[in-house]
């Protein structure tokens, strides 16, 4: 050997290091990760009290508009007992408050990013962007991803409430980070009503009850857990209603009305009574049915909303009915994601008035007017896995900024009614497709008639397993609007695309409004 | 007269003749290790090519153009390589140790999608697309996910690799001529010295 004792020790030294620093490395990234609260640690569902987020107050009102300030700010929640977690909410409320207005009065609702500037546990500067989801709004104003508004700025949003009655909802969109955002709490109803449901006898005030449903997991130091199993979706061991683990509800012996969103990241429902009682559907994404629909259970992915109405009123004062969850399939389930909540009945007195459901709701909605005869064209939208990402027709959101904003997946003139036809062709993943601006009726899945709690107006369609789903719409507004997958890992990862509706005059830019920069001014 | 392959040169060795050429009659043997040892360098880098390729083309070409340049020093050893190319191969296999330890810890900026992200920033497969006016990247880094930027965690073949390589070096550095192969290792040394002083810092701050 011609490597004298001096020479084997540099060599040593510098082995050593070469392999220590890579080691060292790996093992410091691997003692970072966050360790999952022990299941025990969980409560046990219905042990906790059902609550409905707070309504929001407008600032300020003249003849046509209400003004709104929200804050998205940070808090500390205790949300599994014993444990604070760290969230983000719309005025630091998680959920954040319902809005309510009423049709054909303008809202403006100042968004404020008071938003720590990194995330806590994944480091991203939460930049944000709000979507009005069931809104026709401006595209300046829809919450377009790369629209955004960093900590520090605020953006003004005006929505112009034109639509039919419908419940609603607000949550973050921002590029790149609208799953993590969300999951920190950037989600809230806003409820639209009209004349026409207002004249109806369905249940109404206490008895018309939010259910904002999202499934969380928990780190061992409270704070979120967050994993999206190699960038397919996040699913929580934690059921939550309005923010609450598997709440309990005290019901009286009548009718109820609930407006229930599905705010999950991913995770797919399928409810059903244990009593074994049947479900009343009255109304769906974009609001009434034309009629009722009676079912035993429905399925329900992220972002749909559908209210039912459940009628206690035959149940003996005492009797706890748990709204369960069979999970539809691609769904990752834990020992209590079957459970959602429970309803006690109890004795107390109360108000008659609004206490059933018409044989017809709402027979004249324009988008349920509609055939396919009515369709000057058919397009296609393939949603599909390519090279690690999912895509639309091949595209994702990138390729849209790589665009500069150009590519469309199509552009329907104004006043155009389209067919278009959404195929999944995995037996692997279900893709909510939330399609922006427009109410679509849903025409047939696999040639089939939709199901019967789809038979209303929506904005988002469930594509399944291997489903090929055609839906119809009246191409109204102008401009440039999101097409995306609600899963919003998904959409994050980049199964969002664009279309836009070409008119020859008033078409403006999504980015043409941008946020400014705090301190506030009063300037609207 | 160094053109002369290896094994068959019998210019005598001696730590006082500091430009000669160290030969011995283990010389040949040496350079068969060190020959073997790239060999097996070079078989863990074919076999991790394809998942490379896979990820990003230009990686696993990468890989496979390494394996080839080791797989010819490995024969080049074995038959008997001109002393002249002892200091190319030092550098060569020093070169991709550092290119090793680099990927495992920094990350490597070359990867579309973090080229021009800055190091350790996270960016997964995307483009990387920037929002006008955004701050940062915006992608969440999940911690411990090794998602954090282009940084690999270390397996089981990663160290095989290495320590075929490091003993490859070793072989060729005691192959060297008597002052080059000092001045080799004071080199070795002192970047060997930096890195526990960041392994150090590293580990106990
Ligand atoms: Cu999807």
């Amino acid at each position: 050997m011609s490597l004298s004792r001096r020479d084997l020790m540099k060599l040593g030294v510098v082995g050593g290091a070469a392999l220590a620093l890579p080691l060292e490395r790996t093992v410091s990234a691997k003692s970072s990760a966050q360790g999952r609260l022990a299941s025990s640690r969980l409560p046990r569902p219905f042990t906790m009290q059902f609550r409905t987020p707070p309504v929001l107050r407008p600032y300020r009102t003249d003849a046509t508009t209400d003004f709104y300030k929200v804050y998205m700010k940070p808090l500390q929640a205790e949300v599994v007992p014993g444990l604070q977690t760290p969230l983000w909410g719309y005025n630091g409320l998680v959920p954040g408050p319902t809005v309510k207005v009423a049709q054909g009065r303008r809202t403006v609702m100042r968004q404020v990013n008071n938003l720590p500037g990194k995330h806590p546990v994944l480091s991203y500067t939460p930049w944000t962007s709000v979507h009005l989801h069931g809104s026709p709004s401006l595209p300046q104003y829809d919450g377009y991803a790369s629209d955004i508004t960093n900590p520090g700025q605020y953006k003004d949003y005006v929505y112009p409430n034109t639509q039919t009655g419908r419940t609603l909802w607000y949550h973050d969109h921002g590029l790149h980070h609208t799953a993590e955002n969300v999951l920190m709490g950037l989600a809230a109803q806003y409820q639209l009503v009209d004349p026409l449901e207002q004249a109806l006898p369905i249940p109404k005030g206490e008895f018309d009850v939010p259910l904002l449903v999202s499934d969380a997991m928990f780190a061992s130091d409270g704070s979120l857990y967050f994993d999206n199993h190699s960038e397919s979706g996040m699913f929580g061991d934690v059921v939550l209603v309005n923010g609450v683990p598997w709440p309990v509800m005290k019901v009286k012996r009548r009718k109820y009305r609930f407006r229930i969103l599905n705010a999950s990241i991913s995770r797919s429902y399928q409810w059903s009574l244990d009593s074994g009682d049947p479900m009343t559907v009255i109304a769906t994404d974009a609001g009434l049915m034309p009629q009722p629909q009676t079912v035993q259970r429905f399925r329900h992915g992220a972002a749909e909303r559908y209210e039912v109405v459940i009628d206690f009123g035959k149940m003996p004062v005492g009797r706890r009915v748990v709204l369960r969850n069979t999970s539809p399939k691609n769904n990752i389930d834990y020992a209590n994601t079957n459970k959602v909540m429970a309803f006690d009945v109890v004795a107390d007195d109360f108000d008659r008035a609004n206490n059933t459901v018409p044989d017809a709701l709402n027979p004249t909605n324009p988008a349920m007017l509609l055939t396919a005869a009515d369709a000057v064209r058919t397009r296609r939208l393939d949603l599909k896995r390519k090279h690690g990402m999912w895509t639309i027709n091949g595209h994702t959101w990138d390729d849209v900024v790589k665009s500069k904003f150009s590519l469309v997946e199509a552009s329907p003139r104004e006043g155009d009614v389209e067919i278009w036809e959404i195929r999944n062709s995995s037996g692997g993943w279900f893709h909510p497709v939330h399609i922006h601006l427009i109410d679509f009726r849903i025409l047939d899945r696999n040639g089939k008639p939709p199901m019967p709690h789809e038979l209303g107006p929506k904005d988002v369609v469930y594509v399944g397993e291997n489903e090929t789903v055609r839906v119809v719409a009246r191409f109204e507004g102008r401009g440039k609007y999101m097409i995306h997958c609600h899963n919003l890992v998904h959409e994050d990862h980049d199964m969002m695309s664009q279309f836009e509706v070409l008119a020859d005059h008033d078409v403006s830019d999504p980015m043409s409004d941008p946020c400014k920069s705090l301190p506030e001014i009063d300037d609207v | 007269m160094s053109t002369t392959a290896l094994p068959s040169s019998s210019s005598p060795g001696t730590d006082t003749a500091a430009d000669a050429v160290s030969t011995g009659p283990g010389l040949a043997a040496q350079a068969r290790a060190a020959g073997a040892l790239s060999c097996i360098a070079a078989l863990v880098h074919l076999a991790v090519a394809p998942e490379h390729f896979a990820e990003w083309a230009p990686a696993g070409v990468f890989l496979i153009v390494v394996a080839a340049g080791q797989l010819w020093l490995a024969q080049a050893l074995w038959r008997g390589l001109s002393a002249r190319l002892v200091p190319a191969a030092v550098l060569l296999t020093a070169g991709l140790v550092g290119l090793y330890v680099a990927s495992r810890t920094i990350g490597l900026p070359v990867h579309p999608d973090t080229a021009g992200q800055g190091l350790g920033l996270g960016g997964s497969h995307h483009g990387g697309s920037q929002v006008p006016g955004g701050h940062g990247n915006g992608m969440p880094i999940v911690p411990g996910s090794g998602a954090e930027a282009a940084v690999e965690t270390v397996g089981t073949l990663d160290l095989v690799c290495v320590v075929a390589e490091l003993g490859a070096l070793a072989l060729l550095v005691g192959m060297l001529p008597v002052r080059q192969r000092r001045s080799v290792g004071n080199l070795l040394l002192a970047v060997g010295l930096c890195g526990w002083v960041v392994w150090g810092l590293v580990r106990f701050t």
